[in-house]
């Protein structure tokens, strides 16, 4: 490539930069994302997050569901107050911020009409979608597990200083095992990024980033499957202990010592 | 033959040894001691009622914790895995089913429990602990076969006296010698496993009918391959691991030299009680057992080594094959530079194992080689439970779960920050079989928790460190461990009770450094 072709290359990456830059010109300071998964596939998301700076009157947030029609979602927006314990004087505000999915350049965002003077709020949007995952029967894997994968891409410029978001299980269900989770422990960076809790009475799955930048994502992988567990194991095991116990008598009624081979003996 | 007349004829050898002692080409001919072969041991009345029970408390054991609601934090195949690896524990420590059996039980029942994948078990004896386990014995039986390890072993032998205690320090000075050499643990093991086996066949130790002199032996040098890795800072990897942490979490450098001399003086003192309270405490060697079992003593053996005259060339080209493996080894560091690549130890190990076996150019046989596949069995479903553990997190939630519940606050006093910490560093190993995952896991919790409480994080986490190599309680917890395991000389639960003493022991040493050695050195407050 010419010198020159590398210059109008390098010019429009700059100017596309620069505009981004004053489209998404909001720096959240703490993004934390609640996901309640239900048996029937839908989950119910809740969003809280704090804008430190907004030089627009628009905010803009990944939005990162395969949701078919948008129509279906209800928003509920709330805007807490500056003290993130503060939950009680929640107040929605649905109809003033005019939520909605925009498509910009392919990708999708939730839009937020703010006034500038209202940043350094803690705001918390719900809403519920369909089909984030499919519970049917017939889609169990071995042993009754169910695949769970779950990605958050940052799109936006915006620096998420502190990221954290949980999944929580239907009711009855359990975390089997965490496949693989993005970003990874690692010697350079020992900190697990994923812990399991209990939310609400129901098994939980945190992930934590912090610092993510445009194009970084959070990804866990994970299988689950409900907690019921057969009793035939307990029979099964229960009687080989009892006939074990039964046929194997000789080891401790015989006084000579003499034993019928069950430990590491050949017999000749 | 029935077992009784085998334990009568087992007896009657017994009295004939006591009596006369046997002949030296008998003890040092391994064909008839072959590891291969499953011995058979005889057992008391108490590990007779151990082994009547243990299958039933295995069961009610694995029942209630299977069954057990799933503890907040931990994944499914976690509860299963710890319930099954208890079970095995138990097994394996009353020996109610043969030990490869147990294995294989647990391999089956991780996989049946959805505890762990089975590629994952299957693929547990592909894992270069097992290859390194095969080709030891190949390298070993190289050895044994040209008589090398005979020659070493009756100089060591005459030179040392006819006595058991001089005999057991002089490994241990032989394992502290090669500490610093051979960074590689399971490496340092090969060397010394073949002059092990023809001592303790001396001493009339053997897999299938092993004395105390054979469990302190084996269980002493079990201890010293890894004990002294740790008075070293290069003694391995996790070490390393450990100090890079200290450096980029706490921004202290730890040097060699600083490593060595705040450690080697603990290790060294912890191996002299190891060596002492063993054959006085824990495996009382009896007078009989404290002399080779030569008929003629120590003469017949200096006769012996004096017909064996000059090196044959056998043994000088046995001598030339175990070299290259050796200088393959020591020079791990300089393989880059040397070759343009790096030689893992197994690989060198391999590379050993192939000029054996060549024909015309090797000295072995296929058939020659004496390989106890059993125990690499148990090694394979051991190492399989353990790294079950490590893999779904159930190692990382016990440990997480300990220190909430000792729930240290900001002002509790150090020294009771420093035992706890030291202890779980300590005590831990005996769920983690990665000394990785286990530095991986505690050094930076023990910096981040330091920080939090005020206090220096070099104070808590160089000590924490120093336990990182103390992996000695059970066959599975590091490389050196399965392959001596697999010798048939001790017993999972002789190596549990001496091991978890040592490991006590280790503590109380290193909370009386941390007030006394460690505060000169300025690494406690």
């Amino acid at each position: 490539m010419k010198a020159e072709h590398k210059l109008i290359l390098l010019l429009i990456i700059l100017s596309s930069f620069l505009f981004c830059i004053s489209v998404f010109a909001q720096k959240p300071d703490s993004y934390s994302e609640k996901i309640v998964m239900n048996e029937n596939g839908s989950a119910k998301i809740a969003w809280k997050f704090t804008i430190e700076e907004a030089n627009v009157n628009e905010l803009l947030f990944p939005w990162n569901f395969s949701v078919k029609n948008l129509a279906n979602i209800k928003f509920s927006l709330y805007k807490i107050g500056k003290s993130k314990t503060n939950t009680d004087s929640l107040i929605q505000f649905s109809v003033a911020y005019n939520p909605s999915i925009v498509d910009r350049d392919g990708i999708k965002f939730l839009s937020l009409k703010i006034d500038q003077a209202e940043q350094n709020k803690i705001w918390q949007i719900e809403f519920t979608i369909k089909d984030f995952i499919e519970f049917p029967e017939n889609n169990a894997e071995e042993f009754g597990n169910y695949s769970v994968k779950y990605r958050y891409i940052n799109t936006s410029f915006s620096q998420i200083k502190n990221f954290e978001s949980t999944l929580v299980l239907p009711a009855g269900y359990v975390i089997v095992s965490v496949d693989e989770t993005i970003p990874k422990q690692t010697e350079d960076n020992p900190v697990s990024p994923y812990q399991l809790g209990v939310t609400d009475v129901q098994n939980s799955i945190t992930l934590k980033v912090q610092n993510m930048k445009l194009g970084e994502h959070a990804f866990v992988k994970m299988n689950v499957k409900r907690e019921a567990k057969s009793y035939l194991v307990f029979f099964i095991f229960g009687a080989a202990g009892f006939l074990y116990l039964f046929f194997f008598r000789d080891l401790v009624t015989q006084k000579n010592g003499k034993e019928n081979g069950i430990s590491d003996k050949t017999k000749n | 033959m029935s077992v009784n007349t085998a334990s009568g004829l087992a007896k009657q050898n017994n009295i004939q040894q006591e009596n006369n002692g046997e002949n030296i080409e008998d003890l040092l001919d391994l064909d008839k001691h072959k590891l291969s072969v499953i011995p058979q041991k005889k057992s008391t009345p108490s590990e007779r009622w151990m082994k009547y029970l243990g299958v039933p408390i295995a069961i009610a054991v694995f029942l209630y914790l299977y069954y057990m609601p799933a503890p907040a934090g931990l994944t499914a195949s976690g509860q299963t895995v710890i319930a099954a690896f208890c079970f095995a524990l138990i097994l394996w420590v009353t020996e109610s089913i043969p030990t490869h059996v147990t294995s294989l039980l647990l391999m089956v029942i991780l996989v049946f429990f959805n505890g762990w994948g089975m590629k994952n078990v299957l693929g547990v004896l592909g894992f270069d602990v097992i290859w390194l386990n095969v080709l030891a014995f190949i390298l070993s039986s190289l050895l044994v076969k040209t008589n090398i390890a005979k020659r070493i072993a009756l100089n060591l032998i005459v030179k040392f006296g006819n006595k058991a205690l001089p005999m057991l320090l002089a490994f241990l000075v032989l394992q502290l010698a090669l500490a610093p050499l051979i960074p590689a643990t399971a490496a340092r093991t090969v060397i010394t496993l073949p002059i092990m086996l023809i001592v303790a066949s001396i001493y009339g130790s053997t897999s299938d009918n092993p004395n105390n002199f054979g469990r302190n032996l084996f269980l002493q040098n079990l201890f010293g391959i890894n004990i002294f890795s740790s008075g070293f800072m290069t003694g391995s990897t996790a070490n390393i691991i450990a100090v890079s942490f200290i450096f980029s979490m706490a921004n202290t450098k730890v040097y060699y030299t600083d490593w060595m001399f705040a450690n080697l003086p603990v290790v060294i003192i912890a191996m002299l009680i190891a060596w002492y309270i063993g054959p006085k405490f824990f495996f009382k060697i009896t007078q009989k057992e404290s002399k080779p079992a030569v008929k003629g003593g120590i003469e017949v053996m200096k006769k012996q080594l004096d017909a064996m005259g000059k090196m044959s060339f056998n043994e000088k080209k046995g001598a030339v094959i175990f070299g290259i493996v050796i200088f393959l080894w020591v020079t791990d560091r300089f393989h880059q530079s040397m070759f343009g690549f790096q030689i893992d130890p197994v690989m060198a190990a391999m590379v050993g194992g192939i000029i054996t076996l060549l024909p015309k150019v090797g000295l072995l046989k296929w058939n020659e080689c004496d390989i106890p596949w059993h125990l690499m069995l148990f090694s394979a479903g051991a190492y399989a439970g353990g790294l079950a553990l490590n893999d779904t997190g159930a190692a990382k939630w016990a440990v997480q779960n300990l220190f909430t519940l000792i729930n240290l606050d900001k002002n509790i006093n150090f020294w009771v920050v420093y035992i706890v910490i030291i202890s779980v560093m300590m005590y831990s190993h005996l769920v983690f079989t990665s000394k990785t995952m286990r530095t991986i896991i505690l050094i930076p919790f023990t910096i981040a928790l330091a920080q939090e409480l005020g206090i220096n994080p070099l104070a808590l986490a160089l000590p924490a460190a120093f336990t990182i190599d103390w992996v000695i309680g059970l066959p599975i917890s590091a490389k050196p461990n399965v392959i001596l395991f697999t010798t048939g000389q001790y017993s999972v639960l002789d190596n549990l009770k001496y091991g978890f003493i040592m490991a006590t022991i280790g503590i109380i040493l290193l909370v009386v450094a941390g007030f006394t050695w460690f505060r000169i050195l300025g690494i406690t407050p």
